[in-house]
């Protein structure tokens, strides 16, 4: 079932000539986790943004959990989608960590009294409780960006909106951040959609869509399009390493799987070949 | 880490009684020491004003030297006030006489005075200060300038570039010692020259600061949003400040003070 549904739209900032989003129609399934790849300027940023209602829609219609996106319906739009930015720095906006996820509590009106039991909770969702007096600038990257996190689930949203989320995280902090995005997505049922360059991203999704040039280029599960190497090449986004490894065992003339395989699916695999070669 | 360093001295963690005591309290009862000290005009009042500073001090729990330290970048200005009232006051006996330069019985008093002063009122800024936090500061000033809401001042929005502007600081901080290192690791030297070669310097530095700050500012305004944060909308508020017990004796205690002073300056 589409949570999210995005109708005929095209997009041009102001003071452009040529739009960034071009007729574009998509829908996102509810509790499954889409990542939009594809290239700088290719308008994956600026679809999760009027998703969102952060940029007013030119031409079409983008219906949000049954709510139509547009100017009197923001507030509840907000309330539904949670939004990740790419800067950890630049979206902190409390003094510490427990004001940091009070923030958004408070443009919602929610009552004091319940304030303190919400903020525990997501910041315990994102195991950063023991962090809740400490100023941002004594927080690492990923722990900014869980605080960020922490500060969405508090708003209990239905749809979680990455944009290059972990793009400026240390390896270690990405891992981190994307297991905790995957368990929340079982635990919680969120909707994910998560734009991305990275390909090790791309392997937590559920389905995959690719954009170039303002269009939808591709969307379907991410086995199927992770798998496929002349759609990956056409739009020149780099293979994740399974698929790397698995080009070159096929150019070596092994007879592989053609679908997309896991880290784990692929060493079972390689084991199971030597067995039987042995 | 933090940007409240500039003057007055930084906040020192400790647990007295001064610390604890609510932040808008503390806030006016240092207005009302700075108005006090003007009533001070004999050897009394002001010993009497020095007492209840040297009281305030060692409730606080913080070292003296931090005090101190409060008051030495503003000596010169002390120094040189406090020549110049010496120097130009005239009345009551006079020592020393030198075209229109006296020193004069009430001069000398005058001028000791007027020391006390200066002391008094920056080592009492430094009480708040150095046990006050500024997120305490902003919530105190916040807090008090509610009423202001009747005359249409955009109190809430005040509040909220307030508490960013504190956040940002040390951010910023930051991105200035990137830049800087960045320009000498290309050969900019910034400790020489003089006052006006360095301000020079100082161009190419705050120029990609100025470009990152509205960079920052925007995406800031963005992620704001998408948390709901509308200017003129209504918002219910995560800190507190809860007035004790211990708060109103403080009340207390500096309506007795004031008494007292004014008992002697009468008297």
């Amino acid at each position: 079932m589409a949570i999210v549904d995005v109708h005929d739209v095209s997009y041009t900032y102001p003071g452009n000539h040529e739009a960034t989003l071009k007729n574009v129609s998509i829908a996102f399934n509810q509790n499954e986790w889409t990542t939009i790849i594809g290239h700088n300027g290719s308008g994956k940023s600026t679809l999760a943004r009027l998703i969102d209602g952060l940029l007013p829609l030119d031409k079409g219609s983008i219906v949000v959990d049954g709510v139509s996106v547009n100017e009197d319906h923001l507030s509840d739009i907000h309330q539904k989608i949670g939004f990740v930015f790419q800067n950890p720095e630049n979206q902190f906006v409390g003094t510490t960590v427990e004001d940091d996820v009070a923030f958004g509590l408070e443009n919602h009106q929610v009552p004091r009294n319940e304030m303190q039991f919400r903020i525990n909770q997501a910041l315990d969702d994102v195991a950063m409780q023991s962090y809740a007096h400490k100023e941002p600038g004594m927080l690492s990257g990923g722990q900014k960006q869980r605080v960020a996190i922490a500060g969405i689930l508090s708003l209990r949203p239905k749809i979680l909106i990455f944009d290059e989320a972990t793009s400026m995280l240390d390896p270690v902090a990405r891992q981190t951040v994307l297991q905790l995005l995957q368990r929340l997505k079982v635990e919680k049922g969120f909707t994910i959609i998560a734009i991305s360059h990275d390909p090790i991203e791309a392997t937590y999704a559920d389905n995959i869509v690719i954009m170039d040039q303002g269009h939808v280029v591709a969307h379907g599960r991410s086995t199927d399009i992770l798998g496929n190497y002349n759609l990956l090449n056409k739009y020149q986004l780099i293979l994740p390493f399974t698929e790397q490894l698995k080009r070159a065992l096929l150019a070596r003339g092994m007879q592989l799987p053609a679908e997309y395989m896991t880290e784990e699916q692929i060493i079972k695999w390689v084991s199971q070949q030597l067995i039987f070669k042995n | 880490m933090m940007g409240n360093k500039v003057i007055f001295g930084r906040y020192v963690p400790t647990t007295s009684l001064i610390h604890h005591l609510d932040p808008r309290f503390k806030f006016i009862a240092c207005f009302w020491y700075v108005i006090l000290v003007f009533f001070a005009n004999n050897l009394w009042t002001n010993l009497w004003l020095g007492l209840v500073l040297l009281f305030i001090i060692r409730l606080s729990h913080v070292a003296l030297k931090m005090y101190w330290a409060g008051i030495k970048p503003l000596m010169w200005i002390i120094m040189i006030t406090a020549a110049v009232q010496l120097f130009f006051s005239t009345g009551g006996h006079i020592y020393w006489q030198w075209h229109f330069m006296s020193i004069t019985s009430v001069g000398v008093v005058q001028s000791l005075y007027l020391i006390l002063r200066f002391a008094y009122i920056i080592t009492i800024s430094t009480v708040l200060t150095v046990t006050t936090t500024t997120l305490q500061l902003a919530d105190a000033i916040e807090s008090l300038m509610k009423p202001l809401k009747h005359l249409k001042v955009p109190v809430n929005q005040i509040a909220m570039m307030l508490s960013i502007a504190l956040r940002f600081i040390p951010t910023i901080m930051d991105e200035v010692t990137t830049i800087m290192n960045a320009q000498r690791a290309r050969g900019m030297d910034f400790s020489t020259g003089n006052f006006y070669q360095r301000a020079r310097k100082l161009v190419p530095v705050m120029i990609p600061l100025f470009v990152s700050s509205f960079k920052r500012a925007e995406e800031l305004a963005i992620a704001m949003e998408a948390r709901g944060y509308s200017p003129d909308g209504q918002r219910t508020k995560y800190r507190l400040l809860v007035w004790h017990h211990q708060d109103t004796v403080a009340v207390i205690i500096l309506l007795l003070i004031t008494v007292i002073l004014v008992t002697l300056r009468i008297f």
